[in-house]
């Protein structure tokens, strides 16, 4: 049998369009506030508008006495558990009277009304008696566990690494480098803000429709709330507009609260947030302060690494631990290093919990450590390309965490061909020349390399599997029902390439529906970069099956070899006869009862991990990039302009080239704003930037005119046709780009992001003065 | 949002209008380009008056001056003719930094003076070239200065009928400075100035986005009289500005960035203007 033609064109790599294109730019793709039910209930949030404090009181009288109010639920209404949190269920679904509320955006009561506008209005009408308690608003302040928000000490997480001998690393350096970073917190911005429909069903449980990135956790988590077993518990996905983690686990606790207005009211709940209520209440991602030691030789070796890294989880930990296993992981960088010693802490604060974020804990220090590596390469006067190249993983290097390296490793090809696209040389020189004849306006080239544990790692591969289902129907047309989910990433596009190619049915054929856990078991969620992988693994494997029932039919049919049975683009052929198309092939399949549906399932391969030493295999594999960025900056009011980009990305195989595209441009622009525009304010705990008037994200008029992109298609076997992932990889690059390419051009080492214009002209002065 | 809006109104004259926004002031809001009314958040709007109607959307030169209703819009005026000759590119270019096309598409020049925006760059630019206000109200049809028009109280405040531009021939600069593109102003300066030969006669320094509403920056104005334009104005001008900067802090920056900002967008734009007449 032929698994695949090089004399055609195979679809695999080829230029297609969205297959959900036409209906997300017509309007008819369904999110959550687009469905209705009969007897639909509207919901709003009681917050506690308080950053710590005891709830002494929840005085609802007045809101229940408006028109049209129908409940105001809160922890006595529970029917399950009171308690959320993926990771560590450390927080409470409403806040119950007599306990603490935690942070300004606790949710304390439900209320569900007629309408939207009296919800609202309700919720404001209800009294919160809160004993205000004094505050810990920043790491240091925790640190020092006067106040203590949970248990005996704020500082309540601790990873660690630990290889080779960093004593002996340093007195071995010719250069010894240490400094502190800092990198602030992100907001997701996805355009479409939190949203779930959740209704009493027919199976007598409960159905929940909603903007979700990982339905499982909602799954499991309104199982606990309403005490159902998770049988009677349903996820449909709706049509997802943006995540960047945002909607990982935060959809089970907008979900939660919901559910339990459905379940008290026997009626469909609907709870959609306002921007408002998003921004106050949901993750972001963590704000990071590191303090780095370097070791160099003269000549550029990276001979040890040493790293504290601060971690503000906020009021609960929810997703935090896990999210500082990649910051461990990355720590040190995209380097092959002897000695490496991190140590990475969770620490308590009176703020929104952050969680999830595109890069989930990586890009904080991975600023940091290309904030580094550039300054060895100024100190010690060499290019920062050779310097990077010099320490780059190859096949047969060992990581920070001494994981052998056997294959896919593209990190030294990204850092040529971006040397390449760039005009590297060319480039310096181009950008020194303007600046002698500049004064007030400097330029300057920054560069990153960074690299990126794909999916879950050591520390989640008991969730790290995913399943598909795959049935061809009598017409020809195939449905593919996968765990994981498409929220804009364009995850259905490259599950139907995928069946396409094995099956050999038209891609206008193929249907990947909205994922729904009536269909497909846990998938895990749909993070970490893995859904080309984890999914795609699946839908392959499940279509190989069928395919070999359509080839061993067609040549029963035909009287000819299955070796020579082809399937291509809606047709079957053997050899030089005419064919048949795909659709009768199948109706033939119908008559002789041949089973035309299938199960995928792929599960990671067993890493081998010691938590205590953080030594062994991180992750399956590692994505690479790297990015030379042009910035030019106004020294007298500070201002950065991003004037010119370039970025190589190795994604193993790029399955859908245009969607990989699409990512590394839009991958860039959020990881501008988050070097230099996207500055989230707070005062004593609450979010002042609580819209997009105030929290400045980057709009067309500020990415830069000249854009080049390369790939690098490093394929690893374990991956569909080798392809790795591109998701978060794709922001990763650009906060360090651009922090060094500032640097370089005002010749001071910038040491916090996002670099807004009042930092950078502080920085100017300061070392000025 | 204005959920209780019980009546929107479309008056065909300004005096119709007038009268309707006077029935109940408190439940009224006047709608002119929409960007600001479709923010609002007020549960004590019941009424929507919208301008559009009243024929206040066009520019027409007058024998000593230009008037605009206050409905033309900001691209509208960006692109006029009679603004063009009488003023060069200084609207053009400084109008076209504002948001995008779209958004000036519907931005109205009397919208964005009415609201006594802070941060509004049409108001700076106006208050650059001396604009003053045709308004319609209990006293009839009066001109007022764009500062005098707020000195009245809000429960008696006219509608704004027209922008009057002066026929004088002054050179014009202006600058913002944003957070990114599309952002509202850090902090805004326009400068304008008569000169007889190269001698200052006379000039507006108006600073925006401090972040409170648009301010002449009178004693630098004053410091500027009969002083020789030449190559050390901008400096001069620079450091008067920093001196005499009134300002504050909010989010978007503190004072000290935008003392900072006002003294060096000050000294572009006299740069600018020396780049026109030395």
């Amino acid at each position: 049998m032929k698994t695949s033609a090089p004399e055609r064109e195979r679809v695999v790599g080829s230029k297609v369009t969205r297959v959900d294109a036409v209906e997300k730019v017509t309007g008819l793709a369904k999110y959550a506030p687009d469905i209705y039910f009969d007897r639909m209930v509207h919901c709003a949030l009681v917050i506690a508008r308080k950053p710590h404090g005891i709830l002494h009181k929840i005085d609802a009288s007045r809101a229940q006495k408006l028109p049209g109010v129908f409940g105001i639920f809160t922890y006595k209404d529970v029917p399950g558990k009171n308690r959320l949190g993926e990771v560590v269920d450390d927080m409470p679904c409403l806040v119950a009277e007599g306990e603490t509320v935690k942070h300004y955006g606790d949710v304390v009561a439900v209320v569900a009304a007629s309408t939207q506008k009296t919800a609202e209005e309700a919720a404001r009408k209800v009294r919160l008696t809160i004993e205000e308690l004094p505050a810990v608003l920043d790491i240091e302040e925790a640190r020092r566990d006067e106040i203590r928000i949970h248990g005996s000490s704020n500082v309540s997480v601790h990873k660690k690494i630990r290889k080779g001998d960093v004593s002996k690393g340093f007195s071995r350096a010719d250069l010894i480098i240490e400094d502190n970073f800092m990198a602030s917190y992100q907001e997701h911005a996805y355009i479409e803000p939190q949203g779930v429909v959740v209704l009493p069903d027919t199976d007598y449980g409960m159905t929940v429709y909603g903007s979700i990135q990982c339905p499982y956790y909602v799954q499991s988590s309104l199982s606990k709330v309403l005490g159902f077993p998770m049988s009677k518990v349903r996820i449909i996905q709706a049509e997802t507009g943006g995540a960047f983690g945002g909607k990982e686990d935060v959809p089970s606790f907008v979900a939660s609260y919901a559910a339990v207005a459905a379940y008290n009211l026997k009626r469909p709940a609907r709870l959609i947030y306002p921007r408002e209520i998003d921004i106050h209440t949901t993750s972001k991602r963590h704000p990071v302060k590191s303090r780095y030691k370097m070791g160099f030789s003269k000549d550029g070796e990276i001979l040890a690494i040493e790293v504290d890294a601060y971690m503000d989880m906020g009021a609960y930990a929810t997703l935090s631990p896990v999210v500082m296993f990649r910051t461990l992981v990355h720590a040190a960088g995209a380097y092959s290093v002897d000695n490496v010693s991190v140590d990475t802490y969770g620490v308590y604060t009176n703020k929104v919990p952050p969680g999830a974020f595109r890069g989930f804990g990586s890009p904080q220090v991975l600023f940091a450590v290309e904030s580094m590596v550039d300054e060895a390469s100024r100190r010690l006067g060499i290019d920062p390309v050779d310097m990077r190249m010099k320490n780059a993983l190859r096949e047969g290097s060992r990581t920070s965490t001494d994981q052998l390296l056997t294959e896919s490793v593209g990190a030294v090809e990204t850092l040529d061909k971006v040397n390449e696209l760039s005009n590297w040389k060319e480039l310096n020189e181009r950008v020194e020349a303007f600046n002698r004849g500049s004064l007030f306006q400097k330029r300057g080239v920054g560069l990153s390399h960074i690299i990126y544990g794909v999916s879950l790692g050591a520390q989640g591969q008991h969730i790290d599997k995913s399943g598909a289902h795959v049935q061809i129907n009598r017409d020809g047309s195939v449905d593919v029902r996968i765990g994981g989910t498409e929220m804009g990433q364009g995850a259905k596009t490259v599950m139907a390439i995928i069946a396409a190619e094995e099956l050999g049915q038209k891609l206008s054929q193929i249907v990947v529906h909205q994922t729904d856990t009536a269909f497909v078991p846990d998938s895990g969620p749909t993070v970490a970069s893995r859904t080309t992988m984890f999914s795609g693994n699946a839908v392959r494997i499940a279509c190989k099956s069928l395919r070999e029932r359509l080839v061993k039919l067609y040549a029963e049919l035909n009287s000819c070899s299955e070796d020579e049975v082809e399937l291509h683009d809606g047709m079957i052929s053997c050899g030089q006869d005419k064919g048949m198309p795909f659709d009768e092939l199948i109706e033939e399949a119908f008559k002789k009862n041949v089973k035309m549906f299938e199960a995928g399932w792929y599960q990671s391969p067993v890493l081998e991990w010691d938590p205590e030493s953080g030594i062994g295999q991180a992750y399956i594999t590692y994505s690479f990039a790297s990015q030379v960025v042009v910035v030019e900056v106004d020294m007298i009011t500070g201002n950065t302009k991003v004037l010119e980009a370039y970025t190589v990305h190795d994604v193993g195989k790029a399955i859908n080239p245009e969607g990989v595209i699409g990512q590394i441009q839009g991958g860039f622009v959020q990881g501008m704003g988050y070097a230099l525009s996207e500055d989230l304010k707070m005062l004593n705990g609450r979010i002042l930037t609580d819209n997009f008037n105030t929290y400045i994200i980057p709009t067309i008029r500020d990415i830069p005119r000249v854009f080049k992109y390369g790939i690098v298609e490093d394929e690893f076997s374990e991956g569909p046709y080798g392809a790795k992932g591109i998701g978060e990889p794709s922001l990763m690059a650009t906060p360090p780009a651009i922090a060094n390419a500032i640097s370089r051009a005002i010749g001071r080492r910038i040491r916090h992001i996002p670099a807004t214009p009042e930092y950078v002209l502080n920085v100017i002065k300061e070392d000025a003065e | 949002m204005l959920p209780n809006v019980k009546e929107f109104i479309r008056p065909e004259t300004v005096q119709e209008a007038y009268a309707l926004l006077e029935k109940n002031r408190k439940a009224t809001v006047l709608l002119a380009g929409g960007t600001i009314v479709s923010q609002m958040r007020s549960s004590n709007i019941e009424t929507i008056v919208d301008l559009r109607k009243t024929g206040l959307d066009k520019i027409v030169q007058k024998p000593d001056e230009i008037a605009a209703g206050a409905m033309v819009t900001a691209e509208q005026f960006r692109q006029d003719r009679l603004i063009a000759d009488r003023y060069g590119d200084f609207f053009y270019d400084s109008f076209g930094l504002i948001g995008n096309w779209q958004l000036r598409n519907m931005i109205t020049l009397g919208g964005s003076i009415a609201p006594r925006l802070g941060w509004s760059d049409i108001t700076t630019c106006l208050m650059t070239v001396g604009a003053s206000l045709l308004v319609y109200g209990q006293d009839d049809y009066q001109t007022l200065c764009i500062g005098d028009y707020f000195q009245i109280p809000s429960s008696e405040r006219p509608i704004i009928t027209h922008i009057i531009l002066p026929d004088e021939d002054w050179r014009y600069a202006f600058y913002r400075f944003a957070r990114s593109a599309f952002d509202i102003a850090t902090l805004n300066m326009g400068i304008a100035m008569k000169l007889n030969d190269r001698r200052i006669v006379s000039s507006r320094i108006v600073c925006g986005s401090r972040p409170m509403f648009p301010a002449r920056m009178e004693s630098v104005e004053e410091s500027l009289v009969d002083l020789n334009f030449d190559e050390q104005t901008p400096g001069i001008v620079r450091s008067l500005v920093y001196d005499n900067f009134s300002g504050g802090s909010n989010m978007i920056a503190s004072s000290e960035y935008r003392n900072h900002l006002a003294s060096v967008l000050a000294e572009r734009a006299v740069k600018k203007i020396g780049e026109i007449i030395l």
